[in-house]
């Protein structure tokens, strides 16, 4: 069986999910008018709220672990 | 651009005046999350057993309860928002155009809220990134908890991308009647405008528009949400491919009624009859009635399979839920929503704002009420009785019940303070009308 060696969350987050995730950023980087400072502006600017999103996660949970589980 | 006649000071309006009423929602919201982080304070301190949630030994067998219900609500009413405003730009649908923002702001509050509500049900909630994080390579081939997570994680940074490009535009133009105590905010912004970025960022929004209204709809609330239950054979009451349009048309359902709340809101507040028109009501209504009848019309298809010579797991499952007076209560909500938007449909004379505001907080309930009682029910009447000897029966515990009024507050106060800050009407939807500080603009670039 295939699922033996794949698992069905390979294909299904970095095959099927991933999709329209792919294709926004083909579009930016290959679509016309483009300029690369701009596309840039948009991938830092995801990049950034990736991080921020789980870095502020992390944060509140270490501050919940200080104040209930330290 | 949509039809309607306002222009740029109008849209600015929530930013320039702010009423008693204001400070009053404003107290009341921030007293009831005061409280509610007290509560929570006091669940963290004592350990989930509070809400009767914590062990098979209590409850029934049931270990997700209202938290799980109300996370899914959460994110269904975050689905519609950024939909709306994605057909918008994909479909031309322009008479929804001065309700787009509204619409995306709303995917990033009930967003946070249904984030939040992970973190409530959480046991210990302080190892969650860490244990997550460090495992992902493995527990992402495999674990739909996972799946969820990464999904929700790219539809938020898609959604927030996309309203941050937005936002460009319009600041920039507006800069010199915003207020200046943001001034540094609005200046990263808008860091490193060019007017000649102006359509080439139309472009990338069009692309990111794209991106979610795919992921969204087919593979968030119609995939990795569902995909929780579905994927469990042993839970008759959640297994089925079904559940993946079931979920999407209760978020469709719930995400228009919170618009259609919100804008009315907002219009009533702010004096914005001629800005949040009723014929875009009318048309928010309608799109309300389609999918309470789709939601309601894969109910039916449930219903008949699950008791029309079904398997008998299947059959108790099904004849538990639809005899349980919360289903019944959710049905005929719906069918007080439907008569309401087919009868209005019929006699323009019927429709009124109010009675819609009334219908989505109808849809709303029912939307709620009807995801706590599919959770709970697929835990209580799975295949084999592990849980025959459990005693009780799940009753949602005043701490869980006070979370769902936390929530709401807290995404109030969301909406209290962001149309503070950022305009909530795009520029774009009232362009045409007056000066929209184009030389402003050009000053900028230059």
């Amino acid at each position: 069986m295939t699922w033996d060696v794949i698992n069905p969350g390979v294909w299904v987050i970095f095959g099927v999910i991933g999709l329209p995730v792919y294709t926004v950023f083909l579009g930016w980087f290959l679509g016309k008018p483009r300029s690369l400072s701009t596309t840039v502006l948009g991938v830092s600017m995801f990049a950034s709220l990736v991080l921020s999103l789980w870095g502020g996660l992390f944060a509140l949970t270490m501050v919940i672990r200080l104040l209930f589980f330290g | 651009m949509a039809n309607i006649d306002a222009g740029p000071d109008d849209i600015l309006k929530p930013m320039k005046k702010t009423s008693k009423l204001w400070y009053l929602a404003f107290g009341l919201g921030a007293a009831i999350a005061l409280v509610w982080f007290a509560a929570w304070g006091y669940q963290l301190q004592n350990g989930l057993i509070v809400t009767g949630l914590a062990d098979w030994g209590s409850g029934g067998g049931v270990t997700w309860g209202l938290y799980i219900g109300a996370f899914i609500w959460w994110v269904g009413i975050a689905h519609g928002g950024i939909i709306l405003s994605a057909a918008v730009r994909l479909f031309g649908m322009k008479r929804y155009q001065p309700v787009a923002r509204i619409a995306e702001l709303l995917t990033l509050g009930a967003l946070g809220m249904a984030g939040m509500y992970i973190v409530f049900h959480t046991g210990r909630p302080d190892r969650m990134v860490v244990s997550v994080v460090n495992a992902y390579p493995w527990t992402v081939t495999s674990s739909p908890l996972v799946w969820d997570l990464t999904v929700i994680t790219l539809y938020l940074v898609l959604t927030a991308t996309y309203l941050g490009l937005t936002l460009r535009y319009d600041i920039v133009r507006l800069r010199h009647k915003l207020p200046d105590h943001f001034g540094p905010l609005y200046a990263i912004m808008t860091a490193g405008y060019t007017k000649k970025e102006d359509q080439i960022i139309e472009r990338m929004v069009w692309w990111l528009a794209l991106g979610i209204i795919i992921l969204a709809p087919l593979l968030l609330h119609g995939g990795v949400i569902p995909w929780l239950f579905a994927l469990l054979g042993s839970m008759p009451g959640w297994a089925g491919a079904i559940q993946g349009p079931q979920f999407l048309t209760i978020a469709l359902t719930s995400a228009i009624a919170g618009v259609i709340i919100i804008s009315y809101l907002l219009r009533w507040a702010y004096d914005w009859d001629h800005v949040l028109t009723d014929d875009m009501f009318r048309g928010l209504t309608a799109w309300l009635g389609f999918f309470t009848l789709m939601f309601i019309w894969l109910q039916l298809q449930q219903v008949i399979t699950g008791v029309y010579a079904a398997p008998i797991d299947v059959e108790y499952v099904t004849i538990a839920t639809i005899t349980h007076p919360i289903y019944i209560m959710m049905f005929l909500c719906v069918v007080v929503i439907l008569g309401y938007i087919f009868a209005q449909t019929l006699n323009e004379r019927i429709f009124s704002l109010k009675a819609s505001v009334a219908a989505s907080v109808l849809a709303l309930y029912a939307t709620l009420t009807e995801k706590i009682l599919f959770v709970v029910e697929g835990l209580q009447y799975p295949t084999f009785s592990f849980y025959h000897a459990v005693p009780g029966a799940y009753f949602p515990s005043n701490i869980e019940m006070f979370s769902v009024v936390a929530t709401i507050a807290m995404c109030t106060l969301f909406f209290l303070l962001i149309v503070k800050v950022v305009p909530v009407v795009e520029l774009h939807a009232v362009e045409d009308h007056g000066d929209h500080g184009d030389e402003h603009a050009t000053e900028v670039s230059s």
